[in-house]
């Protein structure tokens, strides 16, 4: 892919998401608990979770990884 | 005693399974599960069947809307995967294919422990041999698969035999939770769903079978295993902790891995987790919830190996550091790939968006908060490691430069039939619901629900490509509970010979020495110039021998 159609990409993927960020202004959004009354939970929580499984699991490689031909030594 | 005159749909499978290498036709092969799934369909609700065996009276066919379910699922998908493998060469592999899954059909269908355990036992052999039929390096993954599966069967024999002693009847129903057994049969039945310390064995044995047998590999073991939880353990609250470790260690471990079909591999076990999970609140939309998930995680799951398989089948590779940028040459395998990867991560209008939301409905009718908040990290959490990562490495990411094209016909029929069984299901949930075992209420579409869920999955999108840097491929493997038996124990037996070997030439020196000693000494004496040894003349013997009868002369005449 030439970089302007990956530009292009990225312009419409941001949009998407701030639309998405600000529909809670327009949606009453059920909240089922304290936490998920906050204003548009869904987007951050799901940004922080992601964030924070690839540093456990860079944390958990660090200790667990090996070379792919580990075992048939 | 036989009821009726009735054709058993699994016992079909497994015969026509035997005698599959007669046959050379392997057209013929997909008309067999279309007969068993219309004498299936043919059969109320209710019905049941029994033979007499000793004493006992094995239920070889109960039918009930939850037995049915999984039935229909498990004939269809291997409907779907017969024809996607008529270019397999190894016909040893697609008839353990119809044992296997007839016998996965008999668990289903059977309503007494006897019975489940034979088919139980049959499956994993059965299994074991498709994973043999991938290639010459299958061969100790598929013994390792083996060593788990009947380490598994055997305890779940010790957990029935006292099971049954206990309440004197061999029925499988509800197992109220009164004695260890039911805690036994548990274990077993958990090793098969690939929980904890166990999970392993998933994403050791099925990315060594070959491109069509991970598919069948996929569908039918850990299913099976969810179904007996759903029918003997709903509510158990241990499964909830257990299945929440499974859905952690599948995302965990499927993020640091580099192999296409063990991500995959790994994913199962994730969701798996959800399913375990699901049985574990054992409420009545939890329980469905749990049946639904099954029924559409295995066709999206059946669909990405397929995916990952024409792949693996075009180009001969599995690794995400040697793929890339297949987009261009195969298109068709690309949009199925990414239909069954929105489909696992509950993408509006998939069929996972209506199976997986039933689960977490359940956890907030049962004000679980904090499960609530784990399953909905989760949820991200596979659309990070299943839903973009497959997708991405595989088909963009860089050019490979790697010759390719979409597989042969039959292969993209296949997949272009599931995908469009995942968007269907996704579109028209209710015809999914009328066939779960207790009546659904729950509305997924409403618009709160569908922006809940894109606000999540694409904001995981944006850290997935923020983080990409973090995320490239290596050459790696990530070491597992199985390290214990694949390179502990030979250390382990490395380490006692080692001893051994020094023990022995020390304490054979020792003892030499000793011996040597002993055996000195008793040349000494009893050798040719010892005492004890020594060859004396004749003449001694002689004169002893006077003395001796003179002083007995002397003792008779004079005494």
């Amino acid at each position: 892919m030439h970089s302007k159609q990956i530009k292009r990409l990225w312009i419409i993927f941001i949009t998407v998401l701030i639309i998405l960020f600000f529909s809670d202004l327009l949606i009453d959004r059920k909240s089922y608990f304290k936490i998920d009354e906050v204003f548009a939970f869904p987007s951050i929580y799901g940004f922080l979770s992601c964030i924070f499984l690839i540093v456990i699991s860079k944390v958990i490689g660090i200790f667990l990884k090996r070379k792919d031909d580990y075992y048939d030594k | 005693m036989i009821n009726s005159i009735f054709i058993h749909p699994g016992f079909l499978l497994i015969i026509f399974g035997i005698l599959l290498t007669l046959i050379k036709n392997k057209y013929i092969t997909i008309i067999i599960p279309l007969i068993s799934f219309f004498i299936l369909t043919l059969m109320p609700d209710g019905m049941q069947n029994t033979i007499s065996y000793h004493t006992n009276e094995l239920i070889i066919l109960n039918i009930d809307k939850l037995s049915k379910l999984f039935s229909y699922i498990f004939l269809l998908i291997l409907f779907f995967t017969l024809i996607f493998s008529f270019n397999q060469s190894n016909r040893k592999e697609i008839s353990a294919a119809f044992i296997y899954a007839g016998s996965a059909i008999s668990v289903i269908l059977c309503g007494d422990l006897i019975t489940l355990f034979i088919f139980w036992e049959i499956m994993a052999i059965a299994s074991t041999i498709i994973i043999w039929c991938g290639s010459n390096s299958s061969y100790y993954s598929g013994i390792r698969y083996l060593f788990v599966h009947l380490l598994g069967g055997s305890i779940l024999l010790i957990g029935i035999i006292g099971y049954v002693n206990y309440s004197g009847s061999i029925s499988f129903s509800l197992i109220d939770n009164t004695t260890i057994f039911s805690y036994i049969i548990l274990a077993g039945f958990l090793i098969n769903a690939g929980a904890p310390p166990f999970s392993s064995w998933i994403a050791d044995s099925y990315p060594s079978a070959s491109w069509s047998g991970t598919v069948f590999l996929s569908a039918f073991t850990t299913k099976t295993a969810v179904y007996v939880l759903i029918r003997g353990y709903p509510g158990y609250e241990i499964l909830i902790y257990i299945g929440i470790f499974m859905i952690f260690y599948g995302i965990i471990y499927a993020i640091l891995e580099n192999d296409m079909r063990r991500i995959l591999s790994y994913s199962i076990v994730n969701q798996v987790g959800f399913m375990v999970v699901a049985v574990g609140i054992g409420t009545e939309i939890s329980i469905n919830g749990a049946s639904s998930h099954a029924f559409t995680h295995i066709i999206y799951k059946a669909l990405l190996l397929m995916s990952a398989g024409s792949v693996f089948y075009i180009t001969g590779k599995t690794k995400c550091t040697d793929l890339g940028g297949l987009y261009k040459t195969m298109p068709i395998t690309m949009v199925c790939g990414i239909i069954g990867a929105l489909s696992i991560s509950s993408f509006p209008l998939t069929s996972g968006f209506v199976s997986k939301s039933l689960t977490m409905q359940a956890s907030i009718y049962e004000e679980m908060k904090i499960l609530w908040i784990l399953l909905t990290m989760a949820s991200a959490g596979v659309f990070l490691h299943a839903g973009i990562k497959f997708p991405w490495f595989v088909f963009f990411q860089k050019d490979s430069k790697l010759k390719a094209s979409d597989p042969p016909v039959n292969m993209k029929t296949s997949m272009i039939i599931l995908s469009c069984l995942c968007i269907l299901i996704g579109i028209f949930p209710g015809a999914l619901y009328s066939f779960l075992p207790y009546d659904v209420t729950y509305v997924p579409y409403t618009a709160d629900h569908i922006i809940s869920q894109l606000q999540l999955l694409l904001f995981s999108g944006l850290a997935f490509f923020l983080m990409l840097k973090y995320l490239k491929r290596t050459l790696t493997i990530t070491l597992d509970f199985d390290w214990f038996w694949r390179k502990f124990s030979l250390l382990l037996v490395n380490e006692f010979n080692a001893q051994m070997i020094k023990t022995i030439t020390y304490s054979s020196k020792k003892y030499m020495n000793v011996a040597n000693k002993t055996i000195k000494a008793l040349h000494k004496h009893n050798g040719p110039s010892g005492i004890l040894g020594r060859s004396w003349p004749t003449g001694n013997m002689a004169f002893w021998t006077t003395l001796l009868l003179g002083s007995f002369l002397l003792f008779y005449l004079f005494w």
